[in-house]
């Protein structure tokens, strides 16, 4: 791969820390709805699953920012 | 949507057109293309419009403010009742007031709509035309004008009751809230809400199923009355997907002026007409609507004609007997009455006496059925948003009086007159405190419109009161809000504003502190991310000026005006290409040209890793998937989605049954007969003499042999003089195949 690919509406996750994302991979009910984790602190969200993983983040005591971009 | 003449002048009688003409000074020589041209200029010309509307009779302008009133459209009897409540008309010539509409019609003023005849009005007494202005014609149109009604005012007594604009855009906004919390209520294929989700709104706003009671009154049915209600004041929207949904977000209609609200929520009740006031006598009675809604319409032009006195009070029975003077013998709920016709007598002494008769009677029907309807109708809607102050005596409503917001509402001409409503910023008191504790007290006759739309959206309530309304500050409600888009400043700016003094401390770092917690996960809908094929060539570009956020090695988070360099693109918004293969033993591969960042990951979810880009689903694979609670149908979709060619059946039945789904089968070793000419096939399942040797029969031609009597049967067989062949002639498989 010589030209970079740009990936376009990708739904993501961010954390402040690699703990909070190990937790959310241990947790099945947050895990179905995460992909490839592309580093310790970011993964790609199932595309359309976005609304299901921020009412299980809800759940669990999160309050995580929405954002578009 | 707006409405003209143009498209229906064509369709009108040439003698109407002749008439209609008059008022943009044509006369009846002219020919009917002239006549349509004629008022068809003079409703482009914005000068004549307002000339000819200023030359119309005050009653023939208040026959346009009302159709302005109720949205540009009014059925024909309602307008009627509407003309008569407000006591400016021309007097009763004889019988039924039809000519009041059809005046209006030959004056040009309006038209009937959902009709191949725009000129045609339905004759019935029950029947009702729908009728129509253009809307060039309302445009000058103000509110409409009554006569005083003939009513003296009365010492109140009694309890009286009344409710603040605040405490009802609590209400309001509690039932909005409600409806958004539900994500909207699922419709019937009829176009009404499901009941179950009715019931769910009642218990969601601890309605009783009787109704809900406010200071004393019982309302009726409130979640059919609110809903109708908002559906016809355009706060409410149908999905596609067979929804009822809010049109705008409760924070949105409680930021309008308290006097705004008011008005768009009597709309709603004005045009209603499936909700009733009281109790049903039964479901015959006005079964459509169409009687509470000239009701209505004639109850707030009464009150537009009140002589307006803030401090007078009113008796509700002189109020009913002035109402009734004006519509009393042209109106009631159900079949209007019927004038006497005379035909008995000619004699005028006679007469007089059948119509005093007559007007007994329809007076004593009236206090039975109208006047405790029109109880009804002040003890609900227009005591519910606060147009009227009750007088309650011995547990009966003995009188009213029109409120500062019933004023403003049924004489907007006023509203200049009127104290501002409260806001913050002109008060030297504040709208509420903060404690503490998180607790905030609003003062309801001190916070404004938007301030309560602000505390609904940041804080929760915890309880409302005449004078009060308490609200908490939670993380919870506080995220709601930044998530809604104020900044951590504006809310605090806010909520010092509005108590007008400092929040304390601890109030502060607990803020401070929810709205840290937000940051520490993004999610993020529709990122753009820039995918290198090494951290160097990802730092290369950046040096190059690319704007973005390094989130892994690889891969950069562009920043929203980031120019993007020469990249292959994948837009996960858009159906993903059909680049995958299956097998029917569940070998899936995949031909990754360009990889996109979700199809291993979610293949990984249902299948084994085999080699690079295959994966084997197996009953193990699918049955570890589907324990955290996927469902099979996220596996069938990825597979259907993007599996060329497409899934192979065998597998897509194996994955139902790995996931649960059971299919019927059976298999045994038998004997079989093959007997196909039916007729042979029924004597030999029916023959006294052959029964013992079957096992049982599948229709139309197998039967099955016991297998001690296969020897016997044989020999039976034989003793029939039948040639019996050894093989079944079946289709094989692979040759004859469907």
């Amino acid at each position: 791969m010589t030209q970079p690919v740009l990936h376009k509406n990708l739904p993501l996750i961010e954390v402040a820390d690699a703990l909070i994302l190990d937790d959310l991979y241990a947790d099945p009910q947050a895990a179905r709805h995460l992909l490839a984790q592309l580093g310790p602190t970011v993964a790609v969200v199932a595309p359309g699953e976005m609304d299901n993983l921020l009412m299980r983040l809800l759940k669990l005591g999160h309050t995580p920012k929405v954002m578009e971009a | 949507m707006p409405r003209y003449f143009d498209e229906d002048l064509p369709r009108v009688g040439a003698d109407k057109l002749k008439k209609m003409n008059a008022l943009w000074g044509g006369n009846n020589k002219m020919r009917k293309d002239d006549g349509i041209a004629c008022i068809s200029n003079g409703l482009k010309d914005h000068q004549k419009v307002r000339a000819a509307v200023a030359n119309l009779k005050p009653w023939e302008r208040n026959a346009l403010a009302l159709i302005k009133r109720m949205g540009g459209t009014i059925p024909s009897h309602t307008l009627k009742i509407g003309i008569l409540a407000s006591g400016l008309h021309p007097p009763r010539s004889y019988g039924y007031r039809d000519d009041l509409i059809e005046h209006l019609l030959h004056r040009g003023l309006l038209l009937v709509t959902g009709s191949y005849s725009p000129d045609y009005l339905e004759s019935y007494s029950y029947r009702s035309s729908l009728l129509y202005s253009d809307e060039r014609l309302l445009v000058p149109i103000g509110q409409p004008e009554c006569l005083p009604l003939e009513i003296r005012p009365i010492q109140p007594s009694g309890e009286a009751h009344f409710r603040r604009p605040s405490a009802i855009a609590l209400d309001v906004m509690g039932i909005l809230h409600a409806i958004e919390n539900m994500g909207g209520l699922r419709l019937t294929q009829n176009g009404t809400v499901r009941v179950s989700d009715e019931a769910k709104l009642r218990k969601a706003m601890r309605w009783d199923e009787k109704g809900m009671e406010i200071e004393g009154f019982l309302f009726p049915n409130p979640v059919h009355a609110w809903l109708s209600a908002f559906g016809y004041s355009d706060l409410l929207q149908k999905t596609e997907g067979g929804l009822l949904v809010l049109k705008e977000s409760p924070e949105h209609f409680a930021s309008r002026p308290f006097s705004e609200q008011i008005r768009l929520l009597l709309e709603g009740f004005l045009r209603m007409d499936t909700w009733w006031e009281a109790s049903i006598k039964n479901s015959y009675f006005d079964n459509d609507g169409k009687g509470r809604s000239q009701g209505r319409m004639a109850i707030t032009m009464a009150l537009t004609a009140l002589p307006l006195n803030p401090e007078s009070v009113y008796s509700i029975r002189d109020f009913d007997k002035a109402l009734y003077q004006r519509i009393g013998e042209d109106f009631a709920l159900d079949y209007p009455p019927n004038r006497p016709s005379y035909y008995r007598s000619t004699d005028a002494a006679r007469q007089k006496q059948e119509l005093l008769q007559w007007q007994e009677t329809t007076r004593s029907d009236w206090l039975k059925q109208e006047f405790p309807w029109l109880v009804g109708a002040f003890t609900t809607w227009l005591y519910f948003m606060g147009l009227v102050e009750l007088f309650v005596d011995n547990g009966q409503l003995a009188g009213f009086r029109l409120t500062d917001t019933g004023r403003v509402t049924f004489h907007p001409e006023l509203a200049t007159v009127t104290p501002e409503e409260p806001s913050a910023q002109t008060e030297n008191q504040p709208a509420w405190v903060v404690q503490p504790n998180f607790d905030i007290i609003a003062y309801l006759e001190r916070v404004s419109a938007p301030q309560l739309a602000f505390l609904e959206r940041h804080a929760e309530r915890t309880a409302s009161h005449k004078h009060t309304a308490h609200y908490r500050l939670t993380r919870e409600s506080v995220y709601r809000g930044l998530e809604s888009g104020t900044k951590l400043e504006e809310l605090v700016h806010i909520l010092q504003t509005g108590s007008q003094a400092e929040l304390a401390q601890n109030v502060l770092v607990e803020l401070r502190e929810w709205a840290g917690l937000r940051e520490r996960i993004l999610l993020r809908r529709e990122a753009r991310l820039l995918e290198f094929a090494s951290p160097h060539a990802l730092q290369t570009s950046l040096e190059q000026g690319l704007k973005g956020s390094i989130v892994a090695g690889r891969f950069l988070l562009l920043e929203p005006d980031a120019k993007v360099p020469e990249a292959t693109s994948i837009d996960y918004a858009k159906p993903l290409p059909k680049n995958l293969t299956a097998t029917e033993t569940g070998l899936i591969g995949w031909k990754r040209i360009p990889s996109d960042l979700v199809t291993a990951a979610q293949l990984d979810q249902w299948a084994e890793v085999t080699a690079d880009d295959s994966w084997q689903i197996t009953r193990t694979s699918v049955t570890k998937a589907l324990k955290p609670g996927k469902k099979l149908t996220e596996l069938l979709d990825l597979l259907n989605n993007r599996l060329k060619p497409s899934l192979p059946p065998l597998l897509d039945l194996a994955l139902r049954s790995w996931a649960g789904a059971s299919y019927p089968i059976e298999l045994e070793s038998v004997i079989v007969l093959r007997c196909r000419p039916e007729k042979v096939f029924q004597v030999l399942i029916s023959s006294p003499l052959m029964i013992s040797y079957w096992k049982g029969y599948i229709y139309p031609d197998l039967l099955f042999v016991e297998r001690e009597q296969l020897e016997p049967l044989r020999e039976r067989l034989q003793w029939l003089g039948w040639q019996i062949s050894e093989r079944l002639n079946i289709i094989p498989i692979g040759k004859h195949s469907p």
